[in-house]
């Protein structure tokens, strides 16, 4: 055997190594190894978030902004700086974010530290205690390796299997974290099969799971029940702009821009952004596909406990879906957390259940980001900074009666699509912008629903950073990108959905009437 | 005694109900020409509180005569201690009391209220502004808060007859004061239902003012504001903190630049 073979014979592990996910556990910070581009970037950038902070902070306060809210928007600044460079871990950013709130009265103590109870860190704590019984009784292992076996022969079809996959299922569950909490143990399994876990992070994993966080995430723009943002979106696009929007007038406009966003996704990560090279492009395992069918077929039958995650997890799928029928049906809705609640408790049951505490692998630093980036986000609303920023930024803008309505197009979309890079919330986004755009319309001429409902198609488009939406953080913890790889991929397509939005525009939103006819 | 005492009040308000209930009523033409002299409305209605440091407020009411125009007017006014009252601009003058004595304020079913006459050459559109000067309106030492901060509140109800249209309830605060927070509005604020807030913070002069506005105040409404207000004066802690930690970590985490150990 050459040396050369050999070497590559030694990066191959043993399937059964690869397959133990117990090495990847997502409850364990794991160490980086950084480039010298994220060494000086972490060396700087704790000073210079700080440097944000004293600017922001003892600047004169503008007018029309409460010093509370001048406060949370130079706490929250510097939070962004150091996640971002990463100075300190991500849940030391949040964490420091909530005392300095705290500290200099940007928020108030109750206010920050109630929101460790809110309903979406509870689903994110449930959703890795029913990914954990997906993982222990190698059911995502089953799942995992059919998908591979099916469409394994190159990593590109698994990347867009994800993403059908993804598109499918915003259709029936529009909770996006159910949905990362669906598809998370599925694709640790097969980025481990790549090559990728959080102690040696790769491209393939890099692509597999920033994809899936953008699928997960603009694929429910494809579809008016795909958010609850959605349909506030559209109740104000009624109430404020006077135009009904459809379910259907929903879909035709905004499938052909999801399905093209996702293609080119799809095209350009593992080829532009992080080129996957040759050997992660297989399976990194001896003996390849052909082991993999092996050991698909060695797991035999579907087992009792399979069956039994089958049936705990199909029900709170089943809920999910049928968030709608609930009030007719029990005379109360049972909530996306509360259907998370019930299949918890029966995982985690004895005798009945499939797990024990101690099995359940939730990473709570996780829990303490999340919870900076809540507080921080909603102390921007509460505090009417998030809506004096907004509001200043289109002042600055300088939108006057008589300009080209695609002139006006292009910058609502442009600053819709990139402002979710400052916001922890789409219902948020969305009570903030959609109300501007509709006002804007309106004071220059133009029928509301021309910017509005366009405006709303990016409500979905929160892709750029860890902070941004539930689903992001949950794949964060895998540990398989950083925050900055999450923002380059995610201006990149952030640039990619801007265009897409004014190319339909100019073009198929003028034949379904959405936008002014030619 | 209790007893009797609430019978009173409660036979007052229903009295006063009585009253408001009647003149909304015979809102049309018909009434116009029968009550020529009594105004419906009163447009932009505006009641600003200029606060000034030692705690002193300088009031001063503001509104445009509506459709009835000319008349006798009773207006809201709550501020215990008010003195000065001047017609600063507009065709008015206080009323008389029984004795034939100009009076600014009367008290109605145990309300205090502004009393104004409307100048015979008065007509809809007019504007009138009225001024008072009102001691001890804010104390610091009542509304110290926390975090060196002080709370204030105006609670406004209209025990007037007429419909206060483009209401405006407006506190300017005092020179070196910043607006830290709201606590509460009333009516209150609904993103989802109306996405603009109702009040604003805006400047008034150099000073910087908290106003409140609500599009129509009918009879026994009530708008209220409260918030939070603190010294434009930063301390210098976080300043000097923040730069030592900057400079501190520049120089000891170097070793951040070196690649990490091969195991």
């Amino acid at each position: 055997m050459s040396s050369a073979s050999a070497q590559a014979q030694a990066v191959l592990g043993r399937i059964d190594e690869v397959l133990d996910l117990s090495r990847n556990k997502l409850s364990q910070v794991p160490e980086k190894k950084l480039t010298p581009s994220e060494r000086w970037m972490r060396y700087l950038g704790f000073s210079l978030g700080i440097l944000v902070f004293l600017i922001l902070y003892y600047m004169p306060t503008p007018d029309g902004l409460t010093t509370g809210g001048q406060v949370v928007i130079a706490v929250f600044a510097t939070a962004l700086v150091w996640w971002v460079t990463e100075p300190v871990p991500t849940h030391v950013t949040s964490l420091m974010l909530m005392a300095l709130l705290v500290f200099l009265h940007g928020w108030g103590e109750s206010d920050v530290l109630g929101v460790l109870g809110f309903s979406v860190i509870w689903l994110n704590v449930l959703a890795f205690i029913l990914s954990s019984m997906l993982v222990k009784t190698n059911l995502a292992k089953r799942i995992a390796l059919s998908l591979i076996v099916r469409f394994g022969k190159s990593s590109k079809w698994i990347l867009l299997a994800f993403f059908c996959l993804n598109l499918l299922l915003a259709a029936f569950i529009p909770a996006t974290a159910a949905r990362a909490a669906i598809l998370l143990p599925i694709m640790i399994v097969v980025a481990s099969i790549y090559g990728a876990s959080n102690k040696n992070p790769n491209n393939f994993g890099r692509n597999l799971f920033l994809q899936n966080l953008q699928g997960i995430n603009f694929c429910s723009s494809a579809y008016m029940t795909g958010s609850n943002a959605n349909l506030i979106a559209v109740a104000f696009i009624l109430s404020m702009g006077g135009s009904r929007v459809y379910y259907t007038d929903w879909f035709f406009a905004a499938l052909p821009v999801v399905l093209a966003s996702m293609l080119i996704s799809w095209w350009i990560g593992p080829r532009l952004v992080f080129k996957v090279p040759p050997k992660e492009q297989r399976p990194v395992v001896e003996g390849g596909l052909e082991k993999m069918k092996e050991k698909l077929d060695e797991m035999g039958p579907v087992t009792g406990g399979e069956k039994k995650a089958i049936a705990i997890f199909g029900l709170v799928i089943l809920l999910w879906i049928t968030d709608k029928l609930h009030l007719g049906l029990f005379g109360f809705e049972i909530s996306a957390v509360m259907a998370a609640f019930l299949g918890a408790v029966i995982a985690l049951f004895p005798k009945v259940g499939l797990l024990k505490w101690n099995e359940a692998d939730i990473p709570w630093h996780l829990m303490l980001f999340s919870c900076g980036a809540y507080a921080g986000g909603l102390a921007l609303n509460d505090t009417g900074a998030a809506r004096w920023l907004v509001g200043t930024l289109f002042e600055f803008l300088d939108i006057q009666p008589g300009v080209n309505f695609w002139l006006v197009y292009v910058i609502v979309i442009a600053v819709n699509m990139f402002s979710h890079l400052f916001f922890t919330s789409k219902t948020m986004r969305t009570l903030i912008f959609i109300p501007f755009v509709i006002a804007i319309a309106q004071t220059l001429g133009f029928d509301p629903l021309w910017l509005a409902l366009p405006a709303a198609f990016t409500i979905d488009w929160v892709i750029g950073l860890p902070i941004n939406a539930k689903p992001n953080v949950i794949l964060f913890s895998t540990g398989q990108y950083s925050v900055l790889d999450n923002l380059k991929y995610g201006l990149i397509m952030t640039t990619v959905g801007t265009i897409l939005l004014i190319i339909a525009g100019l073009t198929w939103f003028r034949v379904l009437g959405i936008t002014p006819g030619w | 005694m209790r007893t009797r005492k609430t019978s009173v009040m409660l036979a007052a308000t229903a009295l006063l109900s009585i009253a408001i209930f009647l003149v909304l009523l015979v809102d049309c033409e018909a009434a116009e020409a029968a009550r020529p002299a009594l105004p419906d409305t009163l447009a932009c209605y505006e009641e600003t509180i200029q606060v000034g440091s030692e705690g002193n407020a300088d009031v001063e009411i503001r509104f445009v005569l509506g459709r009835g125009g000319v008349a006798g007017l009773l207006l809201p006014f709550d501020f215990e201690g008010a003195t000065d009252f001047t017609v600063i601009s507009g065709p008015a003058m206080f009323g008389e009391d029984a004795r034939g004595l100009r009076t600014p304020t009367v008290q109605v079913l145990g309300r205090r209220m502004l009393n104004l006459e409307s100048a015979p050459v008065a007509a809809a559109g007019d504007t009138v502004r009225i001024g008072a000067f009102v001691p001890g309106w804010f104390s610091r030492e009542e509304s110290a808060r926390p975090y060196r901060e002080y709370g204030v509140g105006r609670r406004f109800t209209n025990t007037s007859s007429y419909v206060l249209k483009d209401m405006r309830l407006r506190v300017v605060l005092p020179e070196g004061f910043l607006v830290q927070d709201v606590d509460f509005v009333i009516p209150g604020y609904e993103p989802k239902k109306n996405p603009n807030p109702p009040y604003s913070i805006d400047r008034f002069g150099d000073r910087i003012a908290m106003t409140q506005r609500t599009e129509s105040l009918a009879p026994t409404e009530v708008v209220e504001l409260s918030f939070g207000m603190r010294s434009e004066k930063r301390g210098k802690l976080p300043l000097y903190l923040g730069l030592v930690l900057a400079t501190l970590h520049l120089v000891f985490f170097r070793d951040q630049l070196r690649p990490e150990e091969k195991n």
